[in-house]
């Protein structure tokens, strides 16, 4: 089934000069980034058995695709032993008509939610607000966004394109109408501060808390969260009702390859050996006086299983680390919503059009890459991304996704330089006409289709004489010397 | 298991912990207990305007310890001892200090495990403020996949199993690291049985 995703209508270019024109943006996502990196080369440094345990990881991940259909049976078959419930989504729509009527049986009002990439990918927000209910979101930096109404930035930072004083401004707004005193000052400690006394209240009055999942054991029925908040423990605790959505490629066979992968996320994602809180759920609260009397366990296909048993398989691999983000130099300096997607960065540009048989994204793979490896280098779980970017570039050319003004210079343009002729010939042709676009000594300007690559570039004019040239003349002098 | 290496594993997880904010004590013996309680509670509770009301629970070894007259005599007015058949969501809400025990701590990640079950809860460790964690010596496993091995060879899993590696913390505001956000900002773990070989 070929997934949906949401998508931004404004065009790439729109979206690139917005995320270039954010300078919180642009200076935030470098701070973090570069923060994650480091963390990242001197937790791997420290501890280098953890190396060992991520290429076994790396391997219990695509066992774990080969396998899916029997391990996903396995797991709903432990969940429900566990005194829990799996479901099965096909769809966007359909996980999101699961949890309304999840919501519907138990007479939820108020949801708390915790950071999932899925539930955005899946607009549960819209469609539970849509049946009348009030959903919340409590990582911070969600919370921030969701008052501005807008999504996320960066996996793992998705307020990153906020300033202190824009959040403080949002705060304020949101305190008149919750009743409650604004914040004193845009401090960081002041506002998360303002943030914990908010939430609090709800969380104590919530009926349903929705949780992500990163990790599910089919022989176990355990599902794993981490957060470095801790709002995942109150999301998981205060609600009578708990509900998981997890994408189906989350899971792992046994509890040893979970042993494995479980540092993985935060190790390669943030620099820290684990995050501050790792909750592993195997069943709804039996005889214990907190905790959700029900659990759901909503397992969501929308578009991954269509890929299995193609070139493009690992992509069901990524555990969402955010490591390729923090690499990409396309990525830090335009930021997550230049990609008009709910995943960005590397991962994003190659699952987007994937997951929707082009249907969004498809312009990613051709004008979010540089195509300098960095993301496979940085990438985990090995997944071949900018193998996989050049795979989508061929597959559009071969799909005639390009415009066609694009596709037709493209052929000629490789046409002609395919032959020793023809590129002398483009040689001279350009010599003729360079002068008309020259500044200080440099090619700065060019007409047609070369115009879009000189707006960030320039280069050195043609040579008045090439080598080749001067060779002719000259090496052929030389030969008519030695033959007379 | 040589002593040895168990103590080394202690020193491991106290620098990975303290690393990442926590704050680490060890009790040579029993009677040591009492006075690092009272030196934990000064270092994390006296100072922030909280009134000391205390939600816990220990391990059923310790049980019979003198816990509530040491929590007293460290500076705690109110003590609610888990209790599965009572409100403990309003209580454990009301409380500024949360007192559990602890499955087993994991030297390389700095990690504290702790398992839902009928006589432990998990809401002391995430609403309250300040969570203090005392744990066996002895309980110490070199890395958190050892310990969730020894778990599974056990048998059964608890509902809920929560692994802590520091305060709550975020950096979502112009990556500013800020703790405590929702959970604790001030994590204490108390070792004892040092002194018993373990
Ligand atoms: S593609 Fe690799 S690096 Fe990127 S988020 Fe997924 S696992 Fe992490």
């Amino acid at each position: 089934m070929i997934g949906n995703l949401p998508s931004d209508p404004h065009p790439w270019s729109e979206r690139r000069e917005a995320g270039l024109a954010n300078t919180t943006m642009r200076q935030t996502l470098g701070l973090v980034t570069r923060r994650f990196s480091v963390g990242k080369r001197r937790v791997f440094a420290e501890d280098p058995e953890q190396e060992a345990a991520r290429r076994l990881g790396v391997e219990a991940k695509r066992q774990a695709i080969a396998n899916l259909d029997s391990l996903l049976d396995q797991f709903a078959s432990k969940v429900r032993s566990n005194g829990g419930t799996a479901l099965m989504a096909g769809t966007a729509h359909e996980a999101v008509e699961a949890v309304r009527s999840i919501a519907a049986t138990h007479q939820v009002k108020v949801v708390v939610k915790s950071k999932s990439m899925l539930t955005e990918e899946i607009q549960l927000n819209r469609g539970l607000e849509a049946a009348g209910l009030t959903v919340l979101e409590t990582d911070l930096g969600e919370y921030i966004i969701q008052r501005a109404h807008e999504t996320p930035s960066h996996i793992l930072a998705p307020a990153a394109h906020k300033n202190r004083q824009q959040i403080r401004e949002l705060f304020e707004d949101d305190a008149k109408t919750a009743g409650l005193a604004p914040p004193v000052s845009d401090a960081a400690s002041t506002l998360t501060q303002y943030a914990r006394e908010r939430l609090r209240r709800e969380f104590l009055q919530a009926d349903m808390g929705v949780t992500g999942g990163n990790f599910g054991v089919a022989e176990t029925g355990t599902v794993v969260l981490v957060t470095n908040e801790g709002n995942a423990d109150l999301v998981t605790t205060l609600p009578r009702v708990l509900v998981t959505v997890m994408g189906v490629e989350k899971l792992v066979a046994r509890w040893e390859d979970l042993t494995l992968l479980i540092q993985q996320p935060a190790m390669n994602g943030i620099g820290q050996r684990l995050s501050a809180y790792t909750t592993l759920i195997s069943g709804p609260a039996a005889s214990v006086a907190e905790g959700p009397a029900a659990w759901y366990v909503v397992l969501v296909d929308n578009g991954r299983q269509r890929l299995r048993h193609t070139v493009y398989e690992d992509v069901l691999s990524c555990i969402r680390c955010g490591a390729c983000l923090n690499v990409c130099p396309v990525f830090r300096q335009v930021g997550g919503h230049a990609y008009g997607s709910v995943y960005s960065g590397p991962i994003g540009v190659v699952e987007t059009p994937l997951l929707t048989n082009f249907g969004v994204g498809a312009e990613l793979p051709s004008v979010a890459c540089t195509m300098c490896h960095a993301c496979k280098e940085a990438c985990p779980m090995e997944i071949d991304l900018p193998g996989h970017i050049i795979r989508l570039r061929q597959e559009k050319v071969r799909r005639h996704l390009n415009a066609a003004s694009l596709t037709a210079s493209y052929h000629w343009w490789s046409r002609i330089w395919a032959t020793p002729r023809g590129y002398r010939w483009s040689l001279r042709w350009a010599r003729r006409l360079q002068g008309l676009y020259q500044r200080q000594g440099r090619l700065v300007r060019a007409p047609g289709i070369a115009r879009g690559w000189f707006q960030t570039r320039d280069m050195p004019p043609v040579a008045q004489e090439t080598f080749i040239e001067w060779w002719q003349r000259h090496r052929g002098g030389l030969d008519r010397e030695r033959r007379s | 298991m040589s002593v040895d290496l168990k103590s080394l594993w202690r020193e491991t997880f106290r620098a990975r912990w303290e690393a990442a904010g926590g704050h680490y004590y060890q009790a040579a013996d029993r009677e040591a207990l009492g006075s690092l309680l009272a030196q934990a509670w000064g270092e994390l509770v006296t100072g922030q305007t909280l009134s000391g009301r205390v939600v816990y629970w220990v391990p059923p070894a310790v049980e019979d310890w003198p816990w509530e007259t040491w929590l007293h005599r460290a500076g705690a007015q109110d003590l609610f001892k888990w209790d599965a058949t009572a409100d403990m969501r309003s209580r454990a809400a009301a409380c500024d200090v949360g007192l559990t025990g602890a499955l087993w701590f994991a030297a390389e990640t700095g990690t504290v495990a702790i398992a839902q079950g009928p006589t432990m809860g998990l809401l002391p460790t995430v609403l309250p403020p300040v969570h203090l964690i005392v744990v066996d010596a002895a309980s110490v496993v070199p890395t958190v996949q050892e310990g969730l091995k020894q778990l599974q060879a056990q048998g059964s899993l608890p509902p809920m199993l929560k692994l802590i590696s520091g305060p709550s913390m975020t950096a979502d505001i112009e990556g500013t690291l800020v703790v405590g956000v929702h959970g604790p900002g001030k994590v204490g773990v108390i070792v004892y049985g040092v002194g018993d070989g373990g």
